[in-house]
């Protein structure tokens, strides 16, 4: 799998080199990727989701 | 100006008694039948009649031009000419007549609003109380107190909007009869009728004002309140009443000049009027 | 297909009634039913009230205890005896049992939540409702920004089979059908039909609440059932917007709203809310009348709705609850009856009225929006606005049938069970002196009720009291999905987003056999029929459906050691009939105490495959049907052993003398 590079602020990687560990991640890299999926999926499945939530939550029989 | 309101009002009340428990379409007949009679006097007397007569037939007989010289591109644009000027003549003469009418059509119309614009209270319904201030008053500083007869309660404790020198309340009617509201601030008071019926057609004055004339005369159900004082509104929110007809509600305002004009054009010929 | 043969006698007095009533029709005579009297099986008048939920074991207690004399008069009368419910023993399904007269293979509704399996990649059309669907219009024409439907969009009833009233209908039975669940939009007939259960808001949802306020910890962008709005008061004055339907006439379909304006006093606990040409004044703990309001569009189309305004708190802090946007009955933008006129008529003798199906706010309640005391009153307002129509149309009943239906039933014991039951997970000792006895007083008001109907209905009228499931604690919750990864027949993507999405979209479907959808449904990832589809048709996805439901049977509560699932039933044995697409192919029937999660319906994972169930929401019916029966109680014996609400259809039917059609499954039980 080809890798890409991307350019992260001093700071920031300092931080999220610190976050990283205290929460028990094995990687930098797998951190970062956890964090970007994370947030991928939410913004995929706010539509959608959002629309069924919206329709069938207030059955009440499920949240 | 309370005298005149007084006057005015007084002939209305007179006049819409007998009505009162029959439909509101009844009652707004009769006013736009009498109305419409006055309206044909007026204009029989404050326009040319014989004026309009003669700027009629003039018009007519360049109809006559037209349609007989119509391949006469000469004599029927001269005959479109002539009837634009009869026209614009015709307007002249029935813009006087118009200009008299104006004022007792504005004072029946006022009236109007208050019998026929909205409807009493129903026994159980809530309305709104707005008290508005005069510039300068804050509803916070001003201790104004809202107190009513028996058969009317007061549900809510003053809402004061310091934004628009407005301080509301909710009442509820209890019973039906003509009741009272009693604002009072300072040692001063005011009183305001609120009518609570069950169906028949009332007066509704909405609200009690000061201030200007105009504001006066647009609001004749009731004395005006004092000049100095700091209230220049008080009001009830009444519900809008509108004419049931065949399952859709008409604003009084249109069914009375629908009414009117066939009202008189159906009696012109008993007025001799030209319209 | 059960087929069950009628009597040979009785089926020839059947066929000679039908005959008769039919040449009655035909001669226009205007009232058949009138001739059918001096029969021995047909009635003249048969009134049903329908209670959500109405457990056989409470009202025994209860009756026993002389609680309910109305009921132990009925019952003395004729008989009691618990009905069997469907299975899944859910509403939407049950109702419909009794409505088509079927199991849920004659009617196609099979939980309140169905997969659409050609649509397995597409997260946001894979799981729908199930009663009904919306199609919005095939041809537009686009012009600029403006959208402009061709031909009209529609709303579908999905429920299959011939509704018992229309069978009346036929033979010129009248009927009234108050609110009977499973019927939007409602069914084409000239019976007089009102809309219950199933009929969205204004906004196409089940129900979204407003709720604004000035706290930032009240401010939840997760609640099922509603939105918070965070607002702030400037100047004594708040500024909102409550919420339209989306504008399908501009592109993008924008969501409309409209402008509220809210005026505080300073220091008293009022509030004057104005919005579109309207002001009224609440004081703080009050509820308003139905205010009715309009979302425009275009400048000449608009969609007008009606709201309930619940002033909760206005110092230190303003809390306003504004209910979902129910339809207008008195200007309808969507179907609420049959015929049209119908609910219109309502409106105007009552004044507008709750018409979104389910509609107390169970969800407002469950997230602390609205609290019990307050769910109470919009429940009894629900309760009273009923029953003033039920007087109404018992008092112009006069032939045929009468069908009244109350929610508050279920929609009581759902949300306060947790007061009757000791080992609730969030059952309070310090509340249940002031609501321990909510569901018991609904059970009194039901008693009322039929004591009104009894004596109102007259002599000659058979009166039955019915409901369509009992009710039962829910104190654990099982999330399926997490069970079926757990046992290797579901796999994800990825291990660490399991609890992050819902919808199935973290799922491999390229590798995970089995999956659950809706309350009690468990489907094989069939090829050919999932769209991503890897387990063949025939032995071997019979084996695993056998195994995966020998596996759900044995599965233990660690914490309780008790089986959570009491019987998994499999979806062929049990369902026949025409409309079998949609049947899961494993139904979980529940043991007490148990219940589906509330994530996984929706194909959510937890860590955890049994949860403590930490809701208000406390009591439910998704047992294993045999724990789960409704009640039967009538004026007249009950035959039979165990009768089920479809043989109550049969029995309605014969009342009338109406013929069962074939596709019935039912017997007569009078």
């Amino acid at each position: 799998m080809g890798k890409d590079k991307v350019k992260l602020d001093k700071d920031l990687l300092a931080k999220v080199k610190k976050f990283a560990e205290l929460s028990g991640y094995t990687s930098v890299e797998e951190f970062i990727t956890h964090c970007l999926e994370k947030e991928i999926a939410k913004l995929e499945e706010s539509d959608s989701e959002e629309e069924i939530k919206k329709k069938l939550k207030g059955l009440g029989y499920i949240s | 100006m309370n005298v005149f309101n007084a006057a005015v009002s007084g002939l209305f009340d007179l006049l819409l008694a007998p009505f009162r428990s029959l439909s509101p379409w009844i009652a707004l007949a009769v006013v736009s039948l009498l109305t419409g009679f006055l309206m044909l006097s007026i204009y029989r007397r404050a326009s040319n009649q014989d004026g309009i007569r003669r700027v009629k037939n003039r018009i007519k007989a360049h109809l006559l031009e037209l349609r007989l010289f119509k391949n006469d591109l000469g004599v029927s644009l001269r005959a479109q000419g002539s009837i634009l000027a009869a026209n614009l003549k015709y307007i002249g003469y029935a813009f006087k007549p118009l200009l008299v009418m104006i004022v007792p059509v504005l004072l029946i119309l006022i009236q109007l609003n208050d019998w026929f614009g909205s409807r009493p209270l129903r026994a159980g319904e809530q309305a709104l109380v707005k008290v508005r201030l005069a510039e300068g008053y804050s509803p916070i500083e001003t201790d104004l107190r809202l107190e009513a007869s028996a058969g009317l309660v007061v549900e809510t404790p003053p809402l004061r909007i310091e934004e628009d020198r407005e301080v509301d309340w909710r009442i509820r009617a209890e019973s039906p009869g003509v009741r009272e509201l009693i604002l009072r601030w300072a040692d001063q008071s005011a009183a305001k009728k609120v009518v609570v019926e069950d169906g028949r057609l009332a007066r509704v004055s909405t609200a009690k004002v000061r201030t200007n004339i105009w504001r006066e005369i647009s609001h004749p159900g009731e004395k005006s309140l004092p000049s100095d004082s700091p209230v220049t509104t008080f009001e009830v929110r009444y519900p809008e009443r509108r004419l049931g007809l065949f399952g859709i509600g008409v604003h009084w305002l249109v069914a009375y000049f629908v009414l009117s004009i066939i009202l008189g054009f159906a009696f012109k010929g008993v007025f001799k009027v030209t319209l | 297909m059960t087929k069950i043969k009628g009597h040979p006698l009785e089926r020839r007095e059947f066929l000679k009634l039908g005959l008769g009533a039919a040449s009655l029709l035909a001669l226009g005579s205007p009232e058949p039913v009138t001739m059918l009297r001096g029969q021995n099986e047909t009635a003249r008048k048969v009134l049903i009230l329908g209670m959500d939920g109405v457990d056989p074991h409470l009202l025994k207690v209860w009756m026993d205890e002389g609680k309910l004399p109305t009921f132990r008069r009925l019952a003395a009368q004729g008989g009691f005896s618990p009905l069997r419910t469907s299975n899944p023993p859910q509403s939407p399904v049950a109702w419909a049992n009794f409505i088509a007269g079927t199991n849920p293979g004659g009617h196609g509704i099979f939980d309140f939540i169905h997969r659409d399996p050609s649509q397995q990649s597409d997260p946001s059309k894979f799981i729908v409702f199930s009663a009904s669907a919306t199609e919005e219009a095939k041809r537009t024409l686009k012009i600029g920004k403006y959208v402009f439907p061709l031909s009209g969009g529609e709303v579908r009833n999905l429920r299959k089979g011939k509704a018992f009233w229309q069978l009346l209908e036929e033979r010129g039975i009248p009927a009234t059908i108050f609110k009977i669940p499973a019927n939007y939009p409602p069914v084409e007939s000239s019976q007089r039909t009102l809309v219950g259960m199933g009929t969205p808001d204004l906004l196409g949802t089940y129900g979204q609440f407003n709720y604004y306020t000035t706290v930032p910890a009240e401010i939840n962008e997760d609640i099922g059932g509603g939105w918070v709005h965070q607002v702030y008061v400037i100047g004594n004055r708040v500024d909102a917007k409550l919420p339209g339907p989306a504008n399908s006439f501009l592109k993008d379909q924008p969501d409309t709203a409209v402008d509220l304006r809210i005026d505080i006093d300073p220091i008293h606990p009022v509030a004057r809310i104005s919005f579109q040409g309207q002001e009224f004044i609440l004081r703080e703990k009050e509820w308003s009348d139905w205010k009715k309001v309009r979302f425009s569009f275009l400048p000449t189309q608009s969609v007008g709705g009606i709201c309930l305004f619940y002033l909760k708190q206005v110092h230190p802090e303003f809390k306003l609850y504004v209910t979902p946007v129910n339809i207008d009955p008195s200007d309808p933008a969507l179907p609420l009856s049959t015929p049209e006129s119908y609910a219109r008529e309502l409106a105007a003798k009552f004044g507008p009225f709750f018409t979104k199906g389910l509609p107390a706010d169970t969800s407002a309640l469950d997230n602390d929006v609205l609290d019990e005391d307050e769910f109470l009153a919009m429940d009894n307002r629900i309760l009273r606005e009923s029953l003033d129509m039920f007087d109404y149309e018992l008092g112009r009943f006069d032939a045929g049938l009468l069908f009244f239906y109350v929610s508050s039933t279920d929609q009581r014991q759902h949300m306060f069970w947790r007061f009757l039951d000791p080992a609730s997970p969030t059952h309070d000792p310090a509340l249940v002196p002031r609501y321990g006895a909510v569901i018991e007083s609904i059970y009194r008001e039901m008693d009322a009720l039929l004591g009104r109907a009894m004596e109102k209905a007259g002599r000659d009228a058979v009166v039955i009291a019915m409901s369509d499931h009992g009710f039962n604690p829910f104190r654990r919750a099982f999330n399926l999905n997490s069970w079926l990864k757990e046992n290797g027949y579901h796999v994800l993507k990825s291990e660490r987003r399991l609890s992050e999405e819902s919808l199935f979209m973290n799922t491999d479907w390229s590798r995970s056999r089995a999956y659950g959808v809706g309350l009690n449904g468990l489907y094989i990832n069939q090829r050919g029929r999932e769209s991503g589809g890897i387990v063949p048709p025939g032995p071997g996805k019979d084996a695993l459906v056998r195994e995966i439901a020998r596996k759900l049977e044995e599965t233990v509560d660690p914490k309780t050691g008790e089986r959570a699932i009491l019987h998994a039933f499999v979806g062929r044995d049990i369902y026949s009939g025409p409309y079998l697409e949609a049947a899961p192919d494993i139904v979980l029937g529940f043991n007490r105490g148990y219940r589906i999660s509330w994530g996984s319906p929706m194909g959510r994972f937890s860590r955890e495959v049994f949860e403590d169930n930490l809701e208000k929401w406390s009591g439910d019916h998704m047992g294993a049907p045999e724990i789960m029966p409704g009640i039967l109680l009538a004026n007249r014996p009950i035959r039979g052993e165990s009768p089920a609400l479809f043989d109550l259809t049969a029995s309605l039917l014969a009342l009338f003398g109406v013929e069962k059609p074939k596709e019935l499954v039912g017997k007569p039980v009078f």
